[in-house]
């Protein structure tokens, strides 16, 4: 398979997956002595809607705190280095512009993978998620020896996504609630607002704890990644990391290729 | 010998004069020499210096009266350097008695002139009745509580004196109306808000009345459980404000940030259903328009002092609560998750030495 054709398919995948799934045989850039094949997991317009996600997520937690913590000194003197509170009010806006293009990005995205002819989105949960999820957790406690043989994404990383979503639709929601409240009142009663900002601070201790206790762990602490994983820069994943985290779709992409390779064998054999 | 040197004294101012001549400029300055010497003269008899000699060097400490075992001392730099102080005491301790120096009986606080008696078509027969002035019913009320602290409402006459503007809108607001009427000391009127000897213009950094110290000045009252229960003033009102976003920016440092005054106002406080409050909903979006422009009712609606609880706010009660345990089952799991992996970690590390 020539180096051509692996990246015309990893753009655009056939393997009835919404994301990019279909493995290829990029050769390894790395030092490694034999030649390791990787995988691409993430392609360039889920690496962008990561990093705009991301990167919006932590300046919006760094411009917000402040307003819920004003009493510290911490928070005076970062104010006051940033410029004052309008200043950082300003800021905290346009960041949250910022993660609302890109759920918007997501969207759009969604909708082009899915005139591509893309059915179905592996991420969401499905019925075989609640066993492999009690697999998973016997495997915590000890009670099982391997991990569970997940497919593209495990439960955990199907979750972050859902939460991810309901947050970023939330805070932007709320978030626009609390810069228009004129507009809104116009239409709902004076408590949306006051509810608005109540849960604009819960969503925001939410996504703030989930991401820097769990998410951060997964990503950046576990034993296995230490001090980080790059597949949010690279989107790409060893063969050895996806028998041991994705061994199902691992299995899939070597099913799929060898039925094509047959396939091209026969198309030979039949003139 | 003395009168010759008396004579050539004379003699010599009489050159002086004939020779130099009172120049424009030599006028000027004894003039102004002379204002000074003037205005010196003024402020010590205004009792400033003098009253200080004492009220500003001992701590001296009343023995009877209204004002038992109160401390009389005065803080010399702060009131020197009060509004108020270019005034001078008696501009409002105006019935002590100077030489006798004792409250003198009988001889009460000028009575600010009622509102009819100021406007100029009856300023001559206000002064003609100057002699009697009638006192309403709740003031001599007050009068007859002897050891009370009447001295609070003469304070609030005293200042009415001048700042008879402000002393009118005051006393028919609700604070005003307990204190004149209901004959009750213990609502606030001038100095509970202003300050007693050291008052400072609100644009002072220190001033009760800056707007950064407003809701301290509020909260003296409205954020004591006591008083709160007494006179059935609404709850929360500092905890609401304290985590409103107006109190928030102010923490930050923001300028442009709205106080407790800005919405109920000055010296016009109402009670919120009295249509003449800025807050009843009479005006209340007219209010809140002062910042937010196209302010409507609804939108005045979204800050309230209203506790959010089962009672009171319950839509917002139901979210905040759905949200609160949404934190709980979901960060709860998470961080067991990842407490058992670290656990996983060092148990198969052990196993993996052991072996």
């Amino acid at each position: 398979m020539s180096e051509e054709r692996s990246s015309s398919q990893l753009a655009d995948s056939g393997s009835g997956a919404l994301a990019v799934s279909t493995a290829s045989a990029v050769p390894q850039q790395a030092v490694a002595a034999a030649p390791q094949r990787v995988f691409l997991r993430f392609n360039i317009h889920q690496r962008i809607q990561h990093f705009l996600l991301a990167f919006s997520f932590l300046g919006l937690m760094i411009t917000g705190m402040p307003l819920r913590f004003p009493e510290l000194t911490v928070t005076r003197i970062f104010i006051a280095l940033l410029g004052g509170p309008e200043v950082v009010g300003i800021i905290h806006r346009v960041l949250g512009l910022v993660m609302a293009a890109a759920g918007v990005y997501h969207v759009i995205y969604l909708v082009a993978m899915y005139r591509k002819g893309h059915r179905g989105i592996p991420i969401l949960f499905n019925r075989e998620d609640l066993g492999l999820f009690i697999d998973d957790m016997k495997y915590f406690l000890g009670l099982r020896k391997e991990l569970p043989r997940f497919g593209r994404y495990n439960w955990r990383e199907k979750f972050d996504y859902f939460g991810a979503c309901f947050g970023v639709a939330l805070m932007v929601a709320t978030g626009l609630v609390i810069w228009f409240p004129q507009i809104v009142t116009l239409v709902f009663p004076g408590w949306v607002i006051t509810a608005s900002v109540l849960v604009h601070e819960y969503e925001a201790l939410l996504a703030g704890l989930a991401i820097f206790l769990s998410h951060f762990y997964w990503v950046h602490l576990n034993r296995e990644v230490y001090p980080m994983s790059l597949v949010w820069l690279t989107g790409q994943m060893s063969e050895e990391e996806m028998k041991l985290r994705h061994p199902r779709e691992y299995e899939e992409i070597m099913e799929r290729e060898r039925q094509e390779g047959e396939q091209a064998a026969s198309m030979e054999e039949t003139p | 010998m003395r009168a010759a040197s008396y004579i050539r004294v004379v003699v010599l101012l009489a050159i002086s004069l004939v020779v130099a001549g009172p120049t424009a400029a030599q006028q000027a300055e004894t003039d102004a020499e002379q204002a000074a010497i003037g205005q010196r003269f003024k402020r010590h008899m205004s009792g400033v210096e003098s009253c200080l000699i004492c009220h500003g060097s001992y701590n001296i400490v009343a023995q009877r009266g209204a004002v038992r075992n109160e401390s009389l001392w005065i803080n010399p730099d702060r009131f020197l350097e009060s509004t108020h102080a270019r005034f001078g005491c008696h501009a409002c301790h105006t019935n002590i008695d100077p030489f006798g120096h004792r409250l003198a009986e009988g001889a009460a606080v000028a009575e600010p002139p009622s509102q009819e008696a100021a406007s100029p078509g009856t300023e001559a027969t206000a002064e003609a009745g100057a002699g009697a002035p009638a006192k309403p019913a709740g003031r001599q009320a007050l009068e007859g509580k002897v050891g009370e602290r009447i001295k609070r409402t003469d304070a609030m006459l005293a200042c009415g004196n001048c700042h008879l503007e402000e002393y009118r809108l005051y006393k028919d607001t609700v604070h005003g109306v307990a204190v004149l009427q209901g004959g009750n000391i213990e609502p606030p009127f001038c100095t509970d808000c202003h300050g007693w000897h050291y008052v400072l213009p609100a644009e002072d950094e220190r001033a009760l009345t800056n707007p950064a110290n407003i809701p301290r000045t509020c909260q003296n009252c409205h954020g004591q459980a006591e008083i709160k229960r007494r006179y059935g003033l609404t709850k929360n009102v500092a905890e609401t404000f304290e985590h409103s976003f107006h109190s928030r920016r102010g923490e930050l440092g923001s300028e442009a940030v709205a106080v407790c005054t800005s919405c109920h106002g000055w010296h016009d406080i109402y009670a919120a259903d009295d249509p003449r409050s800025r807050v009843n909903t009479t005006h209340v979006s007219q209010t809140c328009g002062e910042c937010h422009q196209g302010a409507q009712l609804n939108f005045a609606a979204a800050f309230t002092h209203g506790e959010v609880s089962r009672t009171e706010l319950v839509g917002v009660y139901a979210v905040t609560q759905t949200h609160k345990w949404l934190i709980v089952l979901i960060i709860g799991p998470l961080v067991a998750i990842v407490l058992l992996d670290i656990f996983q970690a060092i148990r198969r590390r052990k196993a993996v030495q052991h072996e």
